[in-house]
């Protein structure tokens, strides 16, 4: 996502947690849209999905005061408290509600598998580290990752050297595993 | 032999080389280097499926008046932290009172007392000089700044059919701003140019659009008036106004 009119991170962190309002809506026009890929991906549908979202943003808001930057970045926290409320709300699911309402809805998609959601966790992870890098070493990544092309090609369209091309792939890749192995499933968050 | 040269080691990891028997040698002998290289090909598989994720869809304007009336409802315990209201300078006179705080007259009446007070702010500014300039300040960027209208930016042509945005009118404390945020713009052949209008004959060009927030100005911040945000498309050297790409109204 752009991040046209956006402050750092670490403003907006300060900002949430001393308790002002605007913060809670610049968070949820930040991350908004990776919490709710997020729980389509587990729940399957829109409306619990929805429910979801809301769920995350009120009890973050709620635990605004237990966010401790020096553990994550803000968006690693909220995806943490989504795959909780997705949780819960499976649960539910299963638990009670056997309306017809709620059966039908659940038939028309199934909740992707929890390794299979874990893994939308760690890709948004790493697509909002990626939005982060230098200019230059993003261009080179994108180009790597989306197009497939080689370092020589990425040489050829960008017109940086070689070792150029390599350095910005190999500091590229390592910021973003820095923030994978921060913020990612594996890290517990 | 020594561990494995990063850069090679990074274009095996993306699938652009295969190591050659020296390297294959060691990385059987190597657990460090395993480890490396199994982590950095797991990045750049992940790497290589957030594609579709730069462009997810915004979630709706309903979903977050939802979450805003779960979060600020008073009584609960997400509620109560509130922003802080303005401070009100002596001698302003009382503030609008409920009855007025509702129709166009009483936002009219907030406005001109907001003004009222951004005017004692300034006139404090200058009597207390550079220290006083420097708590005011704060003060202004900490407390009082706040959203005062906004709109949700929907295509105005064809062009931007898949472009969506958002823009806030924010008393700062020390003036309005416009702070925009799009996605999925086409690139531009010039560049885009953020306007307000009066729906009439009037377009006041507010500046460029980018990461910036904008200053409105002074002649422009009738609300009652210039209500509509329009962002267009600009050819380099054109002055007048391009093609719309986007639009929306403001609202209090």
């Amino acid at each position: 996502m752009p991040r046209l009119g956006a402050d750092s991170d670490d403003d907006l962190a300060g900002r949430f947690r001393s308790g002002e309002d605007r913060a809670l809506r610049e968070l949820y026009q930040r991350y908004g849209a990776a919490i709710l890929h997020l729980a389509t991906a587990k729940l399957g549908n829109p409306a619990d999905a929805q429910d979801v979202v809301q769920a995350t943003f009120v009890a973050a808001w709620q635990g605004r005061a237990g966010y401790a930057p020096e553990r994550g970045s803000l968006l690693g926290w909220l995806l943490g408290i989504a795959r909780r409320k997705a949780v819960d709300a499976i649960r539910n699911r299963a638990r009670g509600d056997r309306s017809t309402e709620s059966v039908r809805r659940t038939s028309l998609a199934e909740p992707v598998q929890d390794t299979a959601a874990d893994q939308v966790v760690d890709r948004l992870v790493v697509v909002d580290e990626l939005a982060r890098l230098p200019a230059d070493q993003r261009r080179v990544l994108e180009l790597a990752f989306y197009d497939n092309l080689t370092h020589h090609q990425i040489a050829a369209v960008t017109g940086f050297p070689l070792g150029t091309v390599k350095s910005h792939l190999r500091r590229g890749l390592a910021r973003l595993r820095g923030r994978w192995e921060v913020d990612g499933v594996a890290s517990g968050s | 032999m020594s561990h494995l040269d990063p850069d090679l080691l990074v274009l095996i990891a993306l699938g652009e080389q295969t190591p050659g028997p020296v390297e294959a040698d060691h990385l059987q002998d190597c657990a460090a280097c395993r480890d490396e290289l199994a982590a950095t090909r797991e990045v750049a598989d992940l790497g290589r499926h957030t594609e579709e994720l730069r462009e997810l869809p915004v979630p709706s304007e309903a979903l977050w008046q939802r979450i805003a009336a779960q979060a600020f409802a008073p009584g609960t315990a997400g509620g109560g932290a509130r922003v802080p209201a303005p401070v009100r300078p002596p001698g302003a006179g009382t503030p609008a009172g409920p009855s007025r705080s509702g129709g166009p007259a009483g936002r009219r009446a907030g406005r001109r007392y907001g003004r009222l007070w951004l005017a004692a702010v300034a006139v404090a500014a200058l009597v207390l000089g550079v220290a006083g300039t420097v708590v005011v300040t704060r003060l202004a960027t900490k407390d009082t700044t706040r959203v005062i209208a906004s709109a949700e930016l929907t295509p105005a042509t064809a062009a931007a059919a898949g472009a969506r945005g958002r823009v806030e009118l924010v008393d700062t404390g020390q003036g309005l701003q416009l702070r925009l945020s799009v996605t999925g713009m086409p690139t531009p052949v010039g560049y885009y140019a953020v306007w307000l209008y009066d729906g009439d004959k009037n377009m006041i060009d507010v500046g460029s659009l980018g990461p910036a927030p904008l200053n409105v100005p002074t002649v422009a911040q009738d609300l009652d008036v210039f209500r509509i945000v329009d962002i267009s498309a600009q050819r380099v050297g054109q002055q007048e106004h391009g093609q719309s790409m986007l639009r929306g109204t403001l609202t209090q």
